[in-house]
């Protein structure tokens, strides 16, 4: 197939994809109408003001109405009816801008006030962790699999394993009660707050090195198993009987075959890690976007929940898409249909 | 230092896999020798140890192998216990491998420039000399477009192109010692007979030595002066090829030519006597010959008991080397004539069982090609078929044979003509539980064709009662054992799985499931070639034997002249999706031949003067009803006719083919030819063949 | 070369057990898993653990939630309590051996649900190419959610309950299972013995769950084992955000939760079901491993 028709249903699939997930989410969350407006309204509202504002809102409409218009108002075609029916007191906020995810009842603030910062702080968590992730991954997977079978091969595969069987509450205690309880060298606590004393950089290493220990070991498994899967096929059994040196047989002819499949699943781990921080972020108080969902999910800020899955559904689909680009780039055959 | 002549040296070399008592030992006391310029051939079934025997030679054994005893010099030095950088180093220089699948073994990430490069470098070759070697292996090879072939990925090539480039890179740094391993197996039979006689070429030409190792022993026959028979790990016989290609001593040897099929003259067939013993479980060790259980000649007490060693057959001929008690002295007689041959032409027969009528079966082009046209994998094909008669359907790989057959048993539906079977007309989808146990099928890979999850008594049982009015557990079971018994399989393997069989027992087990409920019509696709020969002429022998029992028709699909001439009554020879010669066997085989046929029968006789396709470009569409389908590669095009105009069909005796040549002119078998099998002429140079 | 390789054959013998079970059988007592002392090392904790869980009320004389007033001034690990008690004076060892029970029966309920459902969707999409676009879409779209996005959304949805968690599991789980089985689906359909199948008239069913699935089972137990540790993992981080099993019910996720307020006073409270947690998925997943291992070679 042509790389740009390919190009192109690939991203009318995720698309597709981003339509359906994100009306699975509204139906889920906004099933019951008489549920959005106590939401909103709060626990101690009448049942009658409650069915006002449903009537107003328009939450009796079909649930495909009610969607389209949901739709509408996050990518700024509508006017959020919260805003213009002035349910709320605060400073006047606009009523139509794309990606108005609404206002969040927990932050009294627009959803994107709450949640741009909040990405910020992950973006620069996540980017640390996933170079972290990566390297390590990439380098303990090409030994294990270069050497197949041998003692060094089965001792990292051996910590690859036990570091990923480790759920990151488990490290992250783990490690606090080592490096800040027992010793403490560096900070309980990483809410980027440098008055306590501890740089941004020392917040960073605990919730960071917590992520690596978790995901290295699933990027190391991934490399290993395609790296041996090449150092067996025929071509590599002929490059050794050509009298090439193993390190040459390593690095020209299994590397840039073997790297195909786990360059996918090192880039998928941007989308995991969206999400692979909440825990996280949760146990060392860090002001990601992680704990500004489950805060919003825990006190039923619906609006809020809402934009934090959309949101990270996005990233997950942007890296899919990058990845199957990436794929299509790393492989010759397709390059030369282009 | 003294000289050393031979390149190649085995010595008493015994590798195992395992340790200890689980040790099974792969090659035992395997001696050989290679001078300089010669070219030994090494022959045996799949798991006879040739290829380990070759793997210890580069000095690469995997998989748990060990070299017990014994030693292996190339040019005088021992390979065993080298240092690393020695031992790259005699590879870089001394060493070539060509391998089986030639596009398996070029890397596919790397442009062959690269790969090319690569090699000359390790050879120590300056720039300017690299260059000029690369360019000029590359001619030797035939590969004329070197400029595009090394900026080239190995996918932009075809099979037959790969396998020139991994034998250049093989010969770039101008070795001593050339291995090839079963180098033309995986290719098609035209390919295969354009590249071995490149091999012979090479050979002549050069002062390397070589070790051919392959299943096919006139194969071997064709490059080598001497050859060596391998069997359960043990050198059997060695001796020049004429010698084993026309008074091999050992009966093996003896055996495996009887097994191998061949195309013979007119009115005779060659008996295929296979040696097989199918319901034997494999048995870990023979005190005495290894060959024992299989052997027609053994005796009961020196055979089973005593080990025989290799010893010289006689003073006159020390050459020729025997491991056998009772070896065979006398001139060997290949059976020809076969009694159950049908050689009526099918006019003469009742009502057809079978009758296919128009057959087209087209698939939707963007699978294939790019440019918009449906691919036509079956062209208005049409033929009857009668019980008790076999029909072979021949083709290369793509020939829409195997969707033939596809469409007679119902797996696919032709997008236009029909069947009609036992004088109705078959649904075009959903055929009747009688229709199903009429017809049944028999497929190629022994490794798929059971249920690996089942045992085989499970799914012969299943088979019998879905195919037959049997329902009760005894009356099942007692059907299932009969059905192991005709297929020579002790029915106590019932309760094993596939994995644990052969791949000639999982072939016998299918052939007892398609025989579940009687059928009238068996379709064999390829059911023969993925086995060893031996194998494989048993299995032949066993379908005919149920063939002549119970007047059962075989469809035969093929890709192999001298099986089909050996098994097959009429044949039906397919191109790109179209009949171009049918009929009789002999009179399609003896009589004037199509291009095409000649092209394939040039191949399978392994003539010394190859028939080249004029071109090679495969991508070349189609157009129906636009000119003769071969016309694009045939050697005997006559012009723009052949492109535009559809060829009228011609008939010869009993065989109708379709081309614009009269039939006077067209080629025919010579007498020379039908000599099977031929031995090369050791020295004697093959000649290209020019077009 | 292969041929040399593979053991000798073993006798034949009579009256087999069913197909299935002698797989699984043969997977387990194939001499490769018994020789392999990861296996070993992964039983220890996971047998442990189960043995913990069968008979917790013998293993401690403390009711889970009973608190003991004495020791909320001293929750350290003493005589009395073992393992110390917790920031309410619970005892620390006894919620641990409860929480066992729900950990181990959860984790696996879940798993059996997502694999019946997975099992059945990607049969069906891998068969029927009607069925496979919209099965394929909804898997692609649910797996989509990031796992612990999606848990989050579920449980605000539908509530925190172990019925719930074992639907948040499934929802995310069967998906893969699907996607996993479809694939060898399409792996095997094309085999000749489906076929043969085919060529004897046999009912699609038959084909998708007598011809095709018992090729499934040694692969569907090696990805069960190494989803079993995951969910474990996962379930335990559901009860340390706060969307777990409900209080006062023991739940070694929200014990962990609940015990990180005070690491830097007692660090036990939460150590202790890390410890836990860690030690039965690391388990799990050497046994895994080893079956893995096996299994591929087998």
């Amino acid at each position: 197939m042509n790389p740009t028709v390919r190009l192109a249903t690939r991203v009318g699939s995720a698309l597709a994809t981003m339509l359906v997930a994100s009306f699975l989410v509204f139906v889920l969350l906004e099933y019951s109408s008489t549920n959005v407006s106590a939401k909103i309204l709060g626990p101690y509202s009448s049942e009658s003001s409650r069915q006002m504002l449903s009537e107003k809102l328009g939450l009796n409409d079909p649930l495909l109405v009610r969607y389209l218009r949901w739709i509408g108002v996050v990518v700024g075609l509508r006017e959020d009816p919260v805003v213009t029916s002035g349910l709320i007191g605060s400073p006047v906020v606009d009523a139509r801008y794309f990606g108005n995810f609404g206002y969040s009842q927990l932050y009294k603030k627009p959803v994107v006030e709450v949640v741009l910062p909040a990405l910020e702080n992950t973006a620069l968590l996540a980017t640390v962790a996933f170079f972290g992730i990566a390297l390590l991954g990439m380098l303990i997977g090409i030994v294990c699999g270069a050497y197949e079978g041998s003692a060094i091969d089965r001792s990292l595969s051996l910590v690859a394993s036990v570091a990923a069987s480790v759920p990151e509450y488990a490290s992250a205690v783990i490690l606090m009660f080592v490096f800040v309880v027992t010793y403490q060298v560096l900070p309980g606590a990483s809410n980027l707050d440098t008055t306590s004393g501890w740089s941004v950089s020392s917040q960073l290493i605990l919730p960071a090195a917590v992520l690596i220990i978790y995901d290295f070991g699933y990027v190391a498994r991934t490399v290993r198993t395609s790296m041996t899967n090449v150092m067996r096929s025929p071509y590599i059994k002929a490059a050794i009987l050509k009298g090439l040196s193993f390190r040459r047989v390593v690095f020209v002819h299994a590397l840039k075959n073997a790297m195909v499949t786990p360059f996918t699943v090192i880039l998928l781990q941007i989308g995991w890690l969206v999400s692979g921080v909440v825990v996280t972020e949760v146990v060392f108080g860090y002001p990601g976007f992680g704990r500004v969902l489950l805060e919003a999910s825990l006190s039923g800020d619906i609006a809020l929940v809402e934009a934090c899955t959309l949101i990270s559904l996005v990233v997950v689909i942007l890296t899919q898409v990058a990845s199957d680009v990436g794929y299509m780039v790393l492989n010759p055959e397709m390059r030369a249909r282009a | 230092m003294d000289i050393v002549s031979s390149v190649l040296e085995v010595e008493a070399l015994t590798i195992a896999y395992g340790k200890g008592r689980r040790a099974i030992e792969a090659v035992s006391e395997v001696s050989l020798s290679i001078e300089s310029g010669e070219a030994l051939g090494l022959v045996g079934e799949s798991g006879c140890g040739k290829s380990t025997l070759a793997m210890s030679v580069m000095s690469h054994l995997t998989g748990g192998a060990r070299i017990l005893s014994g030693s292996v010099q190339v040019c005088g030095i021992p390979v065993n216990g080298l240092r690393s950088s020695a031992l790259r180093d005699l590879r870089a220089r001394k060493l070539a491998m060509i391998h089986q699948d030639p596009m398996a073994s070029l890397n596919p990430r790397l442009r062959i420039g690269r790969q090319l490069r690569e090699v000359a470098t390790l050879a120590v070759l300056s720039r300017e000399e690299r260059e000029a070697r690369i360019e000029h292996t590359l001619r030797s090879v035939r590969l004329a477009d070197t400029h595009r072939v090394l900026s080239s990925y190995p996918f932009e090539l075809s099979g037959g192109q790969k396998q020139r480039i991994v034998i250049a890179m093989a010969l770039l740094a101008r070795p001593a010692l050339m291995l090839l391993d079963e180098p033309t197996t995986a290719l098609d039979v035209s390919v295969q007979a354009e590249i071995v006689d490149l091999i012979a070429e090479i050979r002549s030409s050069s002062q390397m030595g070589m070790l051919f190792i392959s299943h096919d022993l006139p194969l071997v026959a064709q490059v080598c002066s001497r050859i060596g028979v391998m069997y359960k790990g043990e050198l059997v016989e060695i001796g020049p090829t004429d010698q084993i290609m026309n008074e091999p001593s050992h009966p093996y040897s003896r055996a495996l030519l009887a097994c191998t099929p061949r195309i013979a003259a007119r009115g005779q067939r060659a008996l295929l006597t296979g040696i097989d013993i199918p319901s034997k479980v494999r048995e870990p060790r023979i005190e005495g010959c290894r060959f024992a259980d299989r052997c027609s000649n053994a005796r009961a007490d020196s055979c089973l008991e005593e080990h025989p060693q290799l010893r010289a057959l006689n003073n006159l001929q020390p050459d020729d080397r025997v491991r056998c008690h009772f070896p065979i002295t006398e001139q060997a007689d290949v059976p020809l004539q076969d009694a159950v041959r049908n050689d009526t032409a099918p006019a003469a027969l009742p009502a057809p069982l079978l009758e296919a009528d128009h057959l087209t079966r087209l698939f939707p082009h963007r699978a294939v090609s790019g440019n918009g046209q449906a691919v036509r994998a079956n062209d208005d094909i049409s033929f009857h078929m009668y019980r008790g008669r076999t029909l072979a359907v021949i083709g290369e790989s793509g020939s829409g044979k195997s969707t033939l057959a596809r469409l007679v048993i119902g797996l696919d539906q032709p997008s236009d003509g029909y069947i009609r079977f036992e004088g109705s007309k078959l649904p075009p989808s959903g055929r009747s539980d009688k229709v199903a146990s009429a017809m049944q099928m028999v497929f190629q890979n022994p490794g798929g064709t059971l249920n690996p999850a089942r045992t085989v008594g499970t799914g012969l049982r299943r088979a019998i009662r879905k195919l037959t009015n049997l329902k009760a557990a005894s009356a099942v079971d007692q059907r299932a054992r009969d059905l192991m018994l005709a297929v020579q399989l002790d029915p106590a393997l019932m309760d094993r799985y596939p994995a644990e069989l052969s791949g000639g027992q999982k072939q016998r087990v299918a052939i007892a499931r398609a025989f579940a409920g009687s059928p009238a019509l068996v379709i064999a696709d390829e059911a023969v070639s993925a086995l060893d020969v031996s194998v494989q002429a048993s299995i032949l022998q066993l379908l005919k034997h149920l063939q002549a029992q119970r007047g059962t028709a075989i469809l035969f699909i093929s890709h192999d002249l001298a099986v089909v001439h050996a098994f097959a009554d009429d044949v039906m020879i397919v191109y790109r999706g179209k009949v171009v010669h049918s009929g009789l066997v002999d009179d399609v085989y003896h009589g004037p031949l199509h291009p095409y046929t000649e092209r394939l029968l040039n191949a399978a006789l392994r003539s010394e003067r190859p028939i080249l396709e004029t071109t090679s470009d495969e991508n070349t569409p189609v157009t129906a009803g636009h000119g003769c389908v071969y016309a694009q590669k045939c050697h005997r095009r006559l012009g723009d006719i052949c492109l535009t105009v559809e060829p009228p069909e011609r008939r010869a005796a009993e065989a109708t083919l379709r081309c614009h040549i009269l039939l006077e002119q067209l080629g025919r078998l010579s007498p020379r030819q039908r000599v099977m099998p031929q031995a090369c002429n050791p020295g004697g140079t093959s000649q290209l063949a020019a077009q | 070369m292969s041929d040399q390789t593979q053991p000798l054959l073993a006798p034949i013998r009579h009256g087999r057990p069913p197909v299935v079970i002698e797989r699984i059988w043969r997977a387990v007592s194939n001499s490769l898993l018994l020789r392999s002392p990861l296996f070993y090392v992964g039983c220890v904790p996971v047998v442990l653990w189960c043995l913990v869980a069968i008979f917790a009320p013998l293993l401690t004389g403390y009711d889970p939630n009973a608190q003991d007033i004495a020791a909320l001034s001293q929750p350290e690990p003493s005589a009395l309590h073992l393992l110390g008690t917790d920031q309410l004076g619970r005892d620390v060892w006894a919620r641990i051996a409860f929480g066992a029970r729900s950990v181990l029966t959860i984790a696996p309920l879940s798993l059996l649900s997502s694999y019946a459902f997975g099992i059945v969707l990607g049969l069906a999409s891998g068969y029927s190419r009607l069925i496979d676009p919209i099965v394929t879409k909804l898997c692609d779209v649910m797996l989509a959610f990031p796992v612990i996005v999606l848990y989050v959304v579920l449980i605000t949805a539908i509530g925190p309950s172990s019925s719930n968690i074992i639907v948040a599991v499934t929802v995310s789980t069967a998906p893969a299972v699907a996607r996993i089985v479809r694939g060898m689906v399409l792996d095997l359909k094309d085999r000749e013995f489906v076929d043969a199948a085919r060529i004897r008239n046999e009912s699609g069913l038959y084909i998708m769950f007598f011809e095709l699935l018992p090729n499934m089972v040694v692969p569907l137990l090696v990805d069960f084992c190494l989803r079993m540790g995951y969910t474990i993992i996962k379930i335990g981080s559901l009860g340390f955000l706060g969307l777990g099993l409900p209080p006062p019910d023991p739940d070694w996720g929200g014990m962990v939760k609940e015990g990180v307020a005070f690491m830097l006073v007692w660090p036990h409270i939460s150590l202790v079901p890390c410890l836990a947690i860690a030690s039965l998925v690391i388990g799990f997943n050497l046994v895994a491993d080893a079956v893995a291992s096996v299994a591929r070679r087998a």
